[in-house]
């Protein structure tokens, strides 16, 4: 039986799609969100250092399935490497309902005006292909504040002298600092810097008819057991599945978006939960299935008209793959710096995001989100060793002694860092694959010393006994805050979507996720999706009217 | 963190599938393990002892269980690491044979442990290792150790949550939010 036509279809529930689809929903459109994996469940994996979003050695708690979805993950050298969520090197993202919002550490940041304008604050970096948003700070910004009251952040920017400037204040107080981010943070004045505490998409009071966090011990990484973090799994797609406008598909495998001979997107073709082909037809398409697989999607969406994928009539799809390189320093201390309060990461610092000489934008600083056992038995002085009784008795001495501060430094974004699809290479249901390539632009990696560096004298200010730094920036870039590969631009030349997210050349066809973002901030990205998908929705529903998307 | 890291060598097409659908492809019905032969556990037993020695906090690896841990994934999820235990272990206690003239699981602690220190630098001879490389070996089996260790019991490992205890991590993660689950 065929699928009833519906006004719009989104693929993807994470931080985009699920805005989308309520903004669209709420405005009368009927829709259909399309999620690959199921709706989230905490009894499923309770707090499983094994199973979770932090480490994947015996699976996703979140999906994807190691086994259906592989990827490619091509080497400097060229050579390629089939890789899974498992295996590491795969650009890892949760796929279920409310995608990373589910399991993150739930940091709120605003991007900074700068942020939107690195080529015109900075000038040309030699070997990137960096530029400015089409969009400003000030486009935006009612639609962070949006984001904000409808999903829930608690914060006081007041505390921030360097937060951009906003109309409103976040809706919940801030959450206290733990001990780690107490001290810290002490130390961080006294070194003239200006700490203050993380906004977070977390209930520091009962809001929106769900309780305040209880500091778990394990918040990061897995699902909230008492429903206090806030993600567009339980905010804005079930408003959406309220109105009755919207039905959310899960298990679903989006394979194409199918296109006419007049250039425009009919609907998608897809897997169902039992591996049945699907079509599903619409008058819009909103792609927001993450950096990687959005342009997955659209290159394998091809057809006699659009011969290399939608969108992709430039060689622009699948460019400029960027995320994080997090960058900091340990310090160990002679007293138990961590209470263990959750998340962990409470305090944050944006002195070192703008305007310091020879540095391209730069990133803000954190305390780390609480160790877990396993994954603590790899962090070691550099040439410690890391088996036998040494490293034993280290990890009990010390998993309450030590203090991470480090932050997500913004990369540059580079032409050559990029996903393509892999023909020989399928999924599950014969679908080809995501293959990554290129790597990080060389100045990441001077960033990353210099804001490591500056992590490390914090540490040292705070008292610690030991420090060493950890330095990122090299190598593959991507991760859970993958970006770049649709970006927004005013020539089609040089950029896959105009500035309202809308393919260019292709009326109903839109992306709305972090693939839009020409660069990806000094900071945690999820509210600038969020407020991208209410900015893309806005977008929609003024000119639905006009019949223009309709087919 | 690269220790999780196991990739696999594109081997075509039908490459993935084949490997990583595979069912277990070993049938040892004499032993008392899902995956090992019982040769084949104390070895393994000893090897990992050496990587969380018995110590002032508390057991080791012997005590928490981490060899039914391994066991366990070798027959799930780490099915494609079948393979390089089996060679592993007969390529250690073939050198330990040669320079020893006993198993490894025979042998002295502190002899254990130089051996496999050399393990780790790629130094025990050769001509047992072939085309293994012996550090990747032991890195796996310190992987597997940390994880059987350190990781949920649920998985085998950590049997009573004994390091967990060790790291003095109290339960419940917030007062008063426990939640209990039957152990197998």
């Amino acid at each position: 039986m065929a699928n009833t036509h519906v006004n719009a279809i989104v693929v993807g529930a994470g931080a985009g799609g699920g805005v989308v689809a309520k903004e669209l929903a709420v405005h009368g459109l009927s829709v259909v969100l399309f999620e690959r994996g199921g709706w989230p469940d905490y009894d499923a994996h309770i707090n499983d250092e094994l199973i979770s979003q932090r480490t994947q050695v015996l699976g996703s708690a979140f999906g994807p399935d190691h086994r259906k979805h592989p990827r490619v993950s091509i080497q400097q050298d060229g050579s390629k490497q089939v890789v899974t969520p498992i295996s590491g090197d795969y650009g890892h993202i949760a796929a279920c309902v409310g995608s990373g919002t589910v399991s993150y550490g739930a940091m709120a940041w605003r991007f900074m005006p700068e942020d939107f304008k690195l080529k015109s604050t900075y000038g040309k970096v030699e070997g990137s292909t960096l530029d400015d948003w089409p969009v400003s700070y000030e486009d935006l910004e009612p639609f962070y504040e949006k984001a904000e009251w409808e999903i829930g952040v608690s914060g006081d920017d007041s505390q921030n002298p360097f937060a951009p400037p906003r109309k409103k204040p976040q809706p919940m107080p801030p959450f206290e600092y733990n001990r780690a981010g107490r001290i810290l943070a002490e130390a961080g004045s006294r070194l003239g810097l200006h700490p203050f505490p993380i906004p977070m998409l977390r209930n520091s009071v009962p809001y929106n008819g769900r309780p305040a966090c209880i500091r778990n011990r394990t918040c990061v990484g897995f699902a909230c057991p008492v429903d206090g973090k806030n993600g567009t799994h339980n905010t804005v797609i079930p408003t959406a599945m309220a109105t009755g406008n919207c039905e959310v598909r899960t298990h679903c495998q989006v394979a194409e978006v199918m296109s006419d001979a007049s250039g425009r997107v009919t609907g998608i073709k897809y897997f169902d939960g039992e591996d049945k082909g699907q079509i599903q037809t619409s008058d819009l398409v909103i792609v927001a299935a993450s950096a990687t697989e959005t342009a997955r999607l659209l290159l394998n969406s091809k057809s006699d008209l659009f011969p290399r994928g939608l969108g992709n009539n430039y060689d622009w799809v699948g460019r400029n793959l960027q995320g994080h390189a997090y960058t900091g320093a340990v310090g160990l201390y002679d007293f138990e710096i961590t209470d263990f309060a959750g998340p962990g990461a409470s305090f944050g610092m944006c002195d070192f995001n703008h305007h310091h000489d020879g540095i391209v934008g730069g990133g803000m600083l954190a305390n780390e989100f609480n160790p877990l056992p396993y994954l603590f038995s790899g962090v070691r002085p550099p040439g410690a060793k890391p088996w036998g009784r040494e490293h034993k008795d280290f990890q009990m001495k010390n998993i309450k002694r030590m203090a991470v501060l480090q932050g997500p430094i913004q990369e540059i974004p580079n032409f050559e860092a990029r996903v393509t699809v892999d023909p020989s290479v399928k999924d599950h249901w014969g679908i080809p694959v995501v293959a990554m390539s290129g790597s990080r632009h060389p100045i990441d990696y001077e960033h990353c010393k210099w804001l490591s560096s500056k992590a490390e004298m914090v540490l040292k200010e705070a008292g610690a006994v030991q420090t060493w730094q950890r330095v990122g920036g090299r190598g593959l870039s991507g991760g859970q805050h993958q970006a770049g590969t649709a970006r927004m631009g005013n020539d089609p030349q040089s950029s896959v979507c105009n500035r309202y997210g809308q393919v260019h050349g292709i009326d109903n066809l839109f992306v709305a996720d972090g693939s839009l973002c020409v660069t990806n901030g000094g900071f945690n990205p999820v509210l600038t999706i969020m407020a991208l998908g209410y900015w893309v929705s806005d977008y929609i529903t003024r000119n639905w009217n006009a019949s223009k998307f309709k087919s | 963190m690269s220790i999780d890291r196991r990739t696999f060598l594109l081997t075509g097409v039908a490459g993935f599938g084949s490997i990583m659908l595979m069912p277990s492809c070993v049938t040892r019905t004499t032993s008392s393990w899902q995956f090992f032969t019982d040769e084949e556990a104390a070895c393994v037993i000893a090897l990992c002892e050496q990587i969380v020695p018995a110590d002032e906090h508390g057991g080791g690896a012997t005590k928490a269980g981490v060899i039914h841990y391994i066991d366990r994934q070798l027959v799930a999820v780490f099915d494609y690491d079948q393979v390089i235990y089996q060679q592993g272990i007969s390529a250690l206690q073939n050198s330990c044979l040669d320079l020893h003239g006993k198993r490894f699981e025979t042998l002295d602690f502190d002899t254990q442990y130089t051996l496999c220190t050399a393990m780790e630098e790629g130094k025990l001879p050769g001509e047992h290792w072939g085309e293994l490389d012996q550090g990747r070996f032991f890195r796996l089996v310190i992987s597997h150790s940390m994880q059987g260790f350190y990781g949920p019991p649920r998985h085998g490992g950590n049997k009573d949550y004994m390091s967990y205890k060790m790291m003095d991590l109290d339960f419940p993660l917030v007062v008063g939010r426990n939640h209990y689950e039957h152990l197998s």
